[in-house]
């Protein structure tokens, strides 16, 4: 039980800044993910939050307590590592019991901890093996087992579930969500999947080129991306991003030229902000196109790819240069080079101005919050 | 086209084998020869050196020679405890050295590193003068410590340079759950490390052992009185400048080997591990 407060945190490994500032408030009992592309910056992150790197500048507080210069064993955390990091010669018992036999916790106690995450973790009959003989996702559970052990405060994954095929990974990520409801703690979970974030998490951070890009719930950031790179990176598939020019401001709204896209004057909460003769970019997600007809936004051009996985099909469609991705019903029968045209709702469009940065949707934030409770 | 594939892979093994067998023969021959000869007497050895003990030839002479007469016992044991113990030491000093250097960035890592894997491609030999001041000086003259010391500073290079490089390969992943776990760094090394690194350990210490265990020069030097002697300086004994002991020669030889013998059986599952260690995921 624990919460986290991380202020203004730098990171540099010699002259490469990795980190540079990052806040972010964490409550307690909260499961949060750090999702991000590979590179970004979210297991260093991860590490000075665990104690295993040294923090260049910054604090960070735990229970409001600085915890800086407190070795990993002092903050009171666990981690979880994606290579699973299983002591490959001591049995399952011994590989969760080690780090309480070495802080000198008595016989019986340990017992009843291992046995309680074993059970906790269906991991009961394999005790006596070695992690050689066990699956991936048995190792990874024996993992989890070893933070469950030592009830540390903080729970932190390493893009935990990686290194298992789907199927598991889908049931590990069930099991995941079992263990923050049963345990309450507070977790931090590491991940480039953004599926695996998205449902996992109260809240996600995403970072990128080590800033942070955006903080919130997974429908905020679905439906109210702070600024291009997280718009292109949640979401699949990926948001159409298609540059344009702002026409016309008035009070029915901002006219936009998007090239052989059709679409009215558009609102925006903050449209003041832009100009005539503006640089744009527009955004559409795909599955915000319908094949039905009958809403005001219209775009026409022929197709050029058509990925069809049933429910739905995924269309790639040629207007003029630009290629958009939608996704329409999984029945339509179109083939390659067919003419398309497929509409959308004016109001699902999101716009960003010249350095990328999202103008706020309208009624959004209700809408949110409505679908949250 | 798959089986003429097959078929050269099939030769290109027995090629293989065939080489290795030979040296293997080669190798052992004169093991061979020495074995056979301690069983026979003085002159079925001079008569034919090449051939198997029979009815006439076969004699204990050498070991009774060997074992009631003379101070080899003695001299086993002494070779015993001066190898078994700066093997000891030299690991476990030279896992804790190797640990370091591959785990800690400290200021002149490097450095260090270079200058402890120097000693592997220089000679001790070379400081024997240097060595027997020191040892004079220390009066430690004609005592196994004296040996004993001397060895471990000869192990120490191999050892530090084949486990560091070992203890580098060992995923920084498990060093770091251990942290977290509360694991000290002296347990981390003796309960997570040490462990982990047994192939390593088995391969250093055959390749250690081997030497020391058959070193004359040191012996000799340092510690040649009648109470210090190793075994291969008690046999040069029945080495004389007129007439040698053939007999008593084979005899001490042979048992020489025993011991090492079952030192490199226990040491050989784990070196043969070691050597084909991620050679297989
Ligand atoms: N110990 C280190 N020394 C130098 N650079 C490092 C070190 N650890 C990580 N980096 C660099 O920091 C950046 C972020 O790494 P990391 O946090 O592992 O990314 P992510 O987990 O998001 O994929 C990378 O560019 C990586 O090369
Ligand atoms: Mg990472």
């Amino acid at each position: 039980m624990a919460s986290i407060q991380l202020k203004t945190i730098k990171k540099s490994f010699g002259p490469v800044d990795v980190l540079k500032g990052i806040d972010i408030d964490i409550k307690d009992g909260e499961f949060v993910a750090f999702v991000g592309p590979s590179g970004c910056g979210k297991s260093t992150l991860l590490r000075l939050i665990a104690g295993l790197e040294s923090i260049t500048e910054g604090d960070l507080l735990i229970d409001e307590t600085r915890m800086n210069d407190l070795s990993p064993k002092e903050r009171g955390i666990a981690m979880v590592f994606q290579s699973y990091a299983l002591y490959p010669h001591m049995s399952v018992y011994k590989n969760m019991a080690f780090g309480l036999s070495v802080a000198k916790k008595d016989k019986a106690q340990i017992k009843e901890r291992v046995m309680n995450a074993a059970r906790i973790l269906q991991l009961e009959e394999y005790l006596d093996r070695y992690p050689r003989q066990l699956s991936g996702g048995q190792r990874q559970r024996v993992a989890i087992g070893r933070a469950i052990v030592r009830n540390p405060k903080v729970f932190l994954f390493d893009e935990p579930l990686s290194n298992l095929d789907a199927a598991l990974r889908a049931d590990m990520r069930v099991e995941l969500a079992r263990l923050h409801g049963d345990l309450k703690s507070t977790m931090i979970y590491v991940t480039h999947d953004q599926i695996e974030a998205m449902t996992l998490a109260d809240k996600i951070v995403v970072l990128y080129d080590g800033m942070l890009q955006q903080v919130g719930t997974p429908l905020e950031l679905y439906h109210q991306p702070a600024n291009l790179f997280v718009a292109g990176f949640i979401g699949s598939p990926k948001m159409n991003l298609i540059k344009g020019k702002v026409i016309a401001r008035d009070e029915s709204g901002i006219t936009l030229d998007i090239p052989h896209l059709k679409l009215g004057p558009v609102q925006f909460a903050d449209a003041q902000r832009l100009e005539p003769g503006d640089d744009i970019t527009l955004g559409i997600r795909p599955n915000d196109f319908s094949d039905k007809g009958g809403q005001a936004g219209e775009l026409s051009g022929s197709v050029l790819l058509a990925e069809r996985l049933g429910n739905e099909t995924v269309v790639s469609i040629k207007a003029g240069d630009q290629i958009w991705t939608a996704t329409i019903d999984g029945l339509n029968p179109v083939r390659l080079g067919d003419e398309i045209t497929v509409t959308f709702d004016p109001q699902s469009i999101h716009l960003f101005d010249k350095d990328g940065k999202a103008l706020e949707r309208l009624n959004l934030s209700s809408l949110i919050h409505e679908t949250l409770k | 086209m798959s089986h003429t594939h097959r078929a050269r892979r099939h030769l290109s093994a027995g090629m293989i084998h065939a080489i290795l067998l030979s040296y293997t023969l080669l190798a052992l021959w004169p093991i061979f020869l020495v074995i056979i000869n301690s069983f026979k007497s003085r002159k079925a050895i001079f008569r034919d050196p090449l051939a198997l003990p029979n009815e006439t030839s076969f004699s204990l002479i050498g070991f009774e020679k060997v074992l009631i007469n003379s101070d080899f016992l003695l001299y086993f044991s002494n070779s015993l405890i001066v190898t078994v113990t700066a093997l000891i030491i030299s690991i476990l000093i030279g896992a804790m050295a190797a640990w370091a250097l591959s785990e800690y960035d400290f200021k002149g890592n490097t450095l260090l590193g270079l200058y402890l894997a120097i000693g592997i491609m220089i000679p001790i030999r070379l400081g024997s003068v240097s060595i027997l001041n020191l040892v004079v000086s220390l009066d430690l003259a004609n005592t196994l410590t004296a040996l004993i010391l001397v060895y471990i500073a000869q192990a120490l290079p191999l050892i530090i340079f084949i486990l560091s490089e070992f203890m580098r390969q060992i995923p920084t992943d498990l060093k770091e759950a251990a942290r977290c776990d509360g694991v000290s760094e002296y347990k981390i090394f003796f309960q997570i490390i040490l462990p982990l690194s047994r192939p390593a350990l088995g391969t250093v210490a055959v390749f250690s052992m081997v030497p020391i265990w058959n070193d004359l020069w040191f012996p000799l030097i340092l510690a040649p009185g009648e109470e210090t002697r190793t075994i291969t300086l008690g046999v040069q004994q029945f080495i004389g400048q007129y007439v040698t002991d053939w007999n008593s020669v084979l005899a001490s030889l042979t048992l020489a080997i025993l011991p090492i013998l079952l030192l490199y059986l226990i040491f050989s599952r784990q070196l043969i591990r070691g050597i084909t260690a991620g050679a297989v995921k």
